[in-house]
């Protein structure tokens, strides 16, 4: 359903090229859970960013159902997001000069959904994470945990085809991480395709799917359901 | 302080944009200041130059007849002079002078000047610089003249005048007596040629208008420094009165006011009649300090708001620097001092503009101006207290935020996201409201001339010429005005030929009385009057809506040709009247006032009229003022100007075919002419000058305004990459953040059009009072106002806000 072909990414800055992804294939499907790991700047964010539609791909074709939008316009892939995808961020990206609710409707707003259907799904939203008795404070006065989980139900809200998550725990502690590590797992036991970029053995073995990517390379990947429950040998 | 100032050179360089914009717009505005403060300077400093000229007054005279409204000149009557010789001691002098046109020249070789006719003791009071001659004699004799320089140079280029003859008129022989240097500008006084009261060619005038209307003379009074003022205008009013008291028979329910106006004043007192000069115009001069301070203010604002703004990136530096251990005091004396460079470097690039810009503002207030001032040390001292005023005003903002931040929050590296703060609309705001206000009083103005420019008039003026210089004697006059005719006549373009005693934009207030028949000059109500020849209606077009015009083929209107003393008439002199003056005899039909009789008084003589003919109202004098009631009088000795109706397609010929016929009227003179339509035009350049000079406000308010707008968008929207980038995320196309973003910056435009809407339409509800005719207030004014606003804030911030909105979201979310 969402299928990466090849996919290459460099950046240039003066004469410097850095390649962040060489020719990664990658496939994944409705309702399926994959994490992603691998030391810092081997390219799992700008992975997820072309998966997300926030970037393209230098090289490469990147499909979504049997679109490829690999060469899509930036106001075609706004598009492509509103009707497909949900970010989760690991420094939360909340705007702190919006509440709680207002965050959380904010996707919405932009896909056009009147004000009485915006608040209601917002509220289930929210309900659900437990963040409803703070929807009219400021994202600054919440722990960071209650913060990331704002942004978890920011990014089902519209019910996306995919969420993605950058490193969701990588700002908490661990308590909050579990926190927030149920509520996707919650989401992905309904249904939702979830890709997760994490540095935790443990968080990733939430997911159903690990795959190791090493120097923009995708080296193992490895399933999870096989082996022994992670959080078991903790 | 040199390594401090290095490294305050390394924050210049470092941030060139926010340099750049401060510096610009902070120099602007100390130009402006500067500019703007020559100008004060010099209006402010009128008559200084003139010696002793604080201790000089002239006597005014207010004359209230009953039941009309008074009118104050700045003359009074001939004879007080004697009056006061009481009171004038050792202590006090006291002089006349009385101005009127004549042309001096010997034979055909003539120019006309305003001569002021003066007693002799004139320079005890104004104490000219003498280049020639000595002026304790210089009007010792009735015949003596003196000139300035320029009409010397005129005359005698630069041979030495002194003992030469000059005639004046016809009346007498001028002996050149002295020249003195011309008369600066900033004077009340007008003078090229000066002679004596007692001059033949003004004397029995003078003589003759004793009148109570006879106000013919500008009386002045020098005292001597520590003379108790308090007495000596209580003396004059006593003399006054007793002059009064012998002179007039109070009956006649005259009320005369004096007052003793020192001529310092003059310049920003209320204009009187007899004014040689466009006097000050206080109202206008606040109005541009006023303005050059905000413009200077709001260039300020944009260093202050800009700064901080800029300082929100600074913040890691101030935490470094406290938790280094700097003091609060510490960061902000050093942040200040930061301010202070910027500032006096400005203001040292404002003096170097105001310089190179001088000639452009000289042609905006449409005279030469001395910017020698601001060289003097006193205006430096004066320049360094503005300077670091405004370090304490623009720059204490920006320090006291700098040096009060918390350094646990000012390390923090996860910065607040997004968000525009108070001050950056408030800056908009203030900013905009300015150059909005100034927008709407442009188009105000603008409309306002252009409604001036297509009135019509009651008269036509495009296609007339006038020749000046044409006086001779009255017969003369009229004889030559007939040869220039008759060689004319047949001639192809032209269309017309006339002559006439005052040309529309001379502004000349000669009013006569009129009065229907059985009534005295007591009864009666004030009419403007010309003396015109019987062409004159026709060659102006102007249209006759009852009765007849001036036809020579009746014996009454050939009576007047040759006879030039209204005084000497045995008949009723037949005149022509516009429809305004019928208010005057309470009659309301136009066919019931033709054939009618009444008498008229000017200048003091009575003589009886009958009106054949009356026309629409004209506005013969500038849209300032209500078409008055007028009297067209057939007394062709009095012409000053001929006037010429031509065909404006062949002007060539027309001209070729004058020329000819002119140098054989009078032979040995330059042709003269000027066209009517361009002098009408020119009744204006002092409103026309106001549009120009604030239009140029304007254009400098808007480029401080956009600048700041421009650096507004450019330190803010950068600050908001990341919120942009979440929003993107969240699926906002590129537009919904352009619209997002420019909302920002138009909301507070929108505020700005609230503020400067009603300040425009109160200042200018004032401009518009000098008019009689003015254009209404449209709504149409204030929504193209407000609309340019929001069009420059728009462009000023567009491509800021264009960049931020097509940039890819993944790098927006880069931490
Ligand atoms: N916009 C960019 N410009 C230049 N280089 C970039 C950019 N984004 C990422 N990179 C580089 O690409 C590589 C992969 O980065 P990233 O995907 O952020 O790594 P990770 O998320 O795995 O830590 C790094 O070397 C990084 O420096
Ligand atoms: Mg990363």
């Amino acid at each position: 359903m969402f299928r990466a072909e090849k996919i290459s990414r460099s950046f240039r800055s003066g004469t410097v090229e850095t390649t962040a992804l060489r020719d990664v294939s990658l496939k994944v499907n409705p309702g399926e859970f994959v994490s992603i790991m691998g030391p810092s700047g081997c390219g799992k964010s700008t992975l997820l960013n072309i998966l997300g539609t926030l970037d393209r791909p230098t090289s490469g074709d990147f499909w979504i159902k049997d679109e490829n939008v690999s060469r899509y316009s930036e106001a075609k892939l706004a598009e492509v997001r509103r009707r497909h995808i949900g970010f989760v961020f690991q420094s939360f990206n909340l705007i702190d000069q919006l509440t709680v609710r207002e965050n959380v409707e904010l996707a919405l707003r932009y896909r056009k959904t009147g004000a009485q259907e915006r608040r209601l799904k917002a509220g289930l939203a929210m309900e659900r994470f437990g963040i409803a008795h703070r929807a009219d404070h400021r994202p600054s006065q919440l722990s960071g945990g209650q913060q990331q989980r704002v942004a978890v139900a920011r990014a089902l809200v519209t019910e996306p085809d995919l969420i993605l998550a950058d490193e969701p725990t990588g700002n908490l502690d661990s308590h909050h991480g579990e926190d927030v590590m149920g509520a996707l797992k919650s989401l992905n036991d309904e249904g939702a395709t979830l890709v997760m970029v994490t540095h935790s053995p443990a968080h990733a073995s939430y997911a159903g799917r690990t795959i190791r990517l090493f120097d923009g390379e995708i080296m193992t990947s490895q399933d999870n359901s096989v082996s022994q429950s992670p959080r078991e040998e903790n | 302080m040199l390594s401090w100032l290095t490294v305050v050179w390394r924050h210049m360089l470092s941030d060139k944009l926010f340099t750049l914009i401060t510096i610009l717009s902070l120099s602007l505005g100390a130009m402006c200041a500067v500019l703007v403060g020559a100008y004060l300077q010099e209006e402010l400093s009128y008559e200084a130059w003139l010696p002793d000229s604080k201790n000089i007054y002239r006597l005014e005279t207010s004359v209230t007849q009953s039941g009309q409204n008074s009118r104050p000149t700045v003359s009074t009557f001939y004879g007080m002079k004697t009056e006061f010789d009481g009171v004038v001691s050792d202590q006090v002098s006291q002089t006349r002078v009385a101005y009127d046109f004549f042309s001096i020249g010997e034979n055909d070789d003539r120019e006309t000047y305003r001569i002021a006719f003066a007693d002799p003791n004139f320079f005890d009071v104004f104490e000219f610089n003498f280049i020639e001659g000595d002026p304790d004699t210089a009007l010792a004799d009735p015949n003596s003249l003196v000139l300035t320089e320029t009409v010397s140079k005129r005359f005698f280029g630069d041979r030495s005048p002194i003992g030469e003859t000059l005639d004046v008129w016809t009346h007498s022989d001028g002996v050149v007596t002295a020249v003195i240097a011309d008369l600066p500008r900033e004077t009340h006084l007008e003078i090229s040629v000066i002679s004596h009261i007692d001059n033949s060619a003004i004397r029995d005038g003078l003589q003759v208008r004793n009148g109570w209307n006879g106000l013919s003379v500008r009386h002045y009074f020098r005292t001597q420094d520590g003379q108790p003022s308090q007495s000596f205008e209580q003396n004059i009013e006593t003399y006054a009165q007793q002059f009064l008291d012998k002179n007039f028979d109070k009956s006649e329910g005259i009320k005369v006011e004096f007052e003793l106006m020192p001529i310092r004043n003059v310049h920003f007192s209320a204009a009187k009649s007899g004014d040689l000069k466009t006097r000050g115009n206080p109202g206008q001069l606040k109005l541009f300090t006023g303005v050059s301070i905000v413009i200077l203010l709001a260039s300020g604002l944009n260093f202050s708001i800009l700064s901080i703004v800029r300082a929100m990136s600074r913040t890691r530096e101030v935490g470094l620097r406290k938790a280094l251990g700097a003091s609060r005091a510490r960061l902000l004396k050093d942040y200040l001092a930061e301010a202070g460079v910027y500032i006096f470097l400005s203001l040292l690039v404002g003096f170097a503009a105001a310089e190179l810009f001088h000639p452009v503002f000289e042609t905006l207030v449409g005279h030469e101006l001395s910017l020698s001032t601001l060289h003097s040390p006193v205006f430096l001292i004066l320049v360094a207290f503005v300077g670091i005023a405004l370090v304490g005003v623009i720059g204490i903002l920006p320090a006291l935020y700098l040096s009060g931040l918390k350094p646990s929050v000012a390390l923090r590296s996860d910065q607040k996201i997004g968000g525009s703060t108070v001050g950056n609309s408030l800056l908009l705001t203030i900013q905009f409201s300015a150059a909005i206000a100034l927008v709407t009083a442009i188009l105000i103005m603008f409309a306002q001339i252009r409604l001036i420019d297509s009135k019509p008039l009651g008269f036509e003026a495009v296609d007339r010429l006038a020749i000046y210089g044409v006086q001779r004697g009255p017969t003369e006059t009229i004889v030559r005005l007939e040869t220039l005719r008759t060689l004319l006549n047949d001639e192809a373009g032209i269309l017309g030929i006339s002559g006439v005693n005052a040309l529309p934009d001379w502004g000349r207030d000669a009013s006569g009385l009129i009065y229907p028949e059985g009534r005295s000059a007591v009864e009666s109500a004030n009419a403007a009057y010309l003396y015109v020849d019987a062409e004159f209606l026709k060659t102006f077009e102007i249209p006759i809506i009852a009765g007849r015009d001036f036809d020579e083929t009746y014996a009454s209107d050939r009576a007047l040709k040759g006879n030039n003393d209204l005084s000497q008439l045995s008949d009723q002199l037949p005149v022509i009247i516009t429809r305004a003056a019928l208010a005057n005899f309470g009659i309301s039909d136009i066919e019931d006032i033709v054939g009618q009789s009444a008498g008229m008084q000017i200048d003091g003589v009575d003589f009886d009229i009958q009106i054949i003919g009356v026309t629409d109202d004209l506005n013969y004098k500038s849209l300032h003022y209500k078409a008055e009631p007028m009297v067209f009088i057939p007394k062709p000795g009095s012409m000053s100007v001929f006037l010429v109706h031509f065909d404006g397609s062949r002007h060539t010929e027309v001209m070729d075919a004058l020329n000819a016929a002119w140098s054989r009227t009078y032979p040995n003179q330059n042709l003269n002419i000027r066209y009517i339509d361009a002098e009408l035009a020119e009744q204006y350049d002092e409103d026309r000058q106001l549009l120009r000079l604030a239009t140029a406000f304007a254009v400098l308010a808007i480029f401080v305004a956009i600048l700041g707008a421009f650096g507004l968008s450019a330190f803010t929207i950068e600050r908001r990459k990341r919120e942009i980038g979440i929003r993107k995320a969240l699926g906002a196309k590129g537009g919904d953040i352009a619209g997002m973003l420019a909302w920002q910056f138009v909301k507070p435009i929108i505020v700005a059009c609230l503020i400067a809407w009603p300040l425009s339409w109160w200042f200018m509800s004032g401009w518009l009072q000098q008019f009689a005719y003015k254009v209404s207030f449209s709504p149409r004014f204030f929504i193209i106002s407000g609309g340019i606003g929001v069009i420059l804030a728009v462009l000023a911030t567009g491509s800021q806000i264009l960049r931020r909105a097509k940039t890819s979201p993944s790098i927006e979310l880069q931490s």
